[in-house]
């Protein structure tokens, strides 16, 4: 049809409608509802309502309408004032999002501030501080990124994941501070400090964590 | 409002022995609707609780269907178009741009609690003209009583709504989409308003509106 490919290199409006291949190198913003087979974004965007193949943030992107995306890799940052529907999420850079962000399987090795996460297979490697308030998955892992990784910025920067709410069928934590964590099959490891957990099936501490209540379920 | 009975998510997952993962599952593939998902803060905490009957029914229907569709097939089955659903009174009193006069005359005059989406395309047509042409409170009585005359006879919305004036004297006029109105010479259109283009515009309005299944 007319999905024609387009590349921004200065700054320019994107008009609404259906398009290809979509690359910003400048700056662009659209002012109305887009659909594009794949957009990257190497400057900075905005967008309104949208919907995507595939989208690659490797500089800015902030999403005022709702997203709607088979894969969304985040090198960059982007920012979501509405709610984000994906298969495949990885997020390397930073995401911000104020409303749900559900997806098939979801990985971050970046900085997070997400209001709620619903996902079925959720990693979080934690290379900075993470903050989401709930999350609810069939598999939660979080866990310190892998020991090779050079750190810049020393050992004594605070790399854990602050949540209010994990609920899961299996969670294997550490490193995280957490009010509340659900489950059948949970494992809390080191640096760990939770408030209540609630275990049907098994749950493991380990000595260094401390969990406040401990409850077993039916 | 009516009070209605909750039953919190630990609850309902002991009574349908569902586990987390499958409720976050299908309220991904938009099975159990978001609004469901009601927050209240316990002494606990936050706790999530949903509507009880509606979401044992739903969870049994869905556990009795999965095996048969596919989980997409499934979401059609439970959020069917927007068209087809109907709505609370209560609730679409709180849209914005429907009349709240013309809202309370259509819940008198035809006796309704409940709206569909076509009576709620004439209540927000009707909104427009009036907020236009400002025609008066008689007016709003007979065009009301008019409009459910219009209600049974129609089965679609690709209708034109007109109001057309001879010398003092108002009129409304229903016209299929495509048909052409010729008028005499004394005679103006006042308005022409095309009910599908308003149905998309209410269909953004109602997304996220409780509804009534």
């Amino acid at each position: 049809m007319n999905n024609q490919d387009v590349t921004i290199m200065g700054e320019s409006l994107l008009s609404g409608g259906g398009y290809g291949k979509v690359k910003i190198m400048g700056s662009a913003w659209a002012q109305e509802d887009l659909e594009a087979e794949k957009i990257r974004v190497f400057g900075t965007a905005e967008f309104r309502s949208l919907k995507a193949g595939k989208i690659k943030v490797m500089g800015s992107a902030r999403f005022e309408g709702p997203l709607n995306v088979q894969t969304l890799d985040i090198a960059g940052s982007a920012e979501a004032l509405a709610t984000i529907k994906a298969q495949e999420i990885k997020v390397f850079g930073s995401l911000t999002a104020r409303e749900e962000v559900s997806a098939e399987k979801f990985l971050a090795k970046g900085i997070l501030e997400l209001s709620s996460l619903n996902a079925n297979d959720v990693r979080i490697e934690l290379a900075e501080v993470c903050r989401v308030g709930e999350i609810g998955a069939e598999n939660v892992r979080v866990g310190p990124i892998g020991m090779f990784r050079l750190s810049f910025l020393g050992s004594n920067h605070k790399k854990i994941l602050q949540a209010e709410i994990i609920e899961a069928n299996h969670i294997e934590l550490s490193n995280t501070i957490a009010q509340t964590v659900k489950g059948n099959q949970i494992i809390i490891g080191p640096g760990c400090e939770i408030g209540t957990v609630e275990y049907k099936d098994s749950l493991q501490v380990h000595p260094s964590a401390i969990v406040k209540h401990q409850v077993k379920i039916g | 409002m009516e009070e209605q009975d909750l039953l919190a998510k630990k609850e309902l997952l002991a009574l349908t022995g569902i586990s987390y993962g499958q409720l976050y599952r299908w309220k991904r593939q938009n099975l159990i609707p978001e609004s469901w998902f009601i927050k209240q803060s316990s002494f606990t905490g936050q706790e999530t609780f949903f509507p009880k009957d509606k979401v044992l029914k739903r969870v049994e229907a869905i556990l009795k269907l999965k095996d048969q569709y596919s989980l997409e097939e499934l979401a059609g089955i439970f959020t069917p178009e927007l068209t087809n659903k109907v709505f609370k009174a209560s609730s679409v009193q709180q849209v914005e741009d429907l009349d709240q006069g013309i809202l309370s005359l259509f819940i008198k005059h035809l006796a309704k609690e409940n709206f569909t989406f076509r009576e709620l395309l004439f209540v927000y047509a009707l909104s427009k003209i009036d907020q236009s042409l400002n025609l008066g409170e008689s007016w709003r009585v007979d065009i009301v009583t008019t409009v459910k005359g219009w209600l049974s006879q129609i089965n679609s919305s690709d209708y034109r709504l007109l109001v057309c004036q001879t010398k003092e004297h108002k009129f409304c006029l229903l016209l299929q989409e495509d048909s052409i109105l010729l008028l005499d010479s004394d005679s103006e259109t006042l308005a022409n308003l095309k009910l599908n283009e308003l149905a998309n515009e209410l269909r953004s309005r109602l997304t996220g509106l409780e509804e009534l299944v």
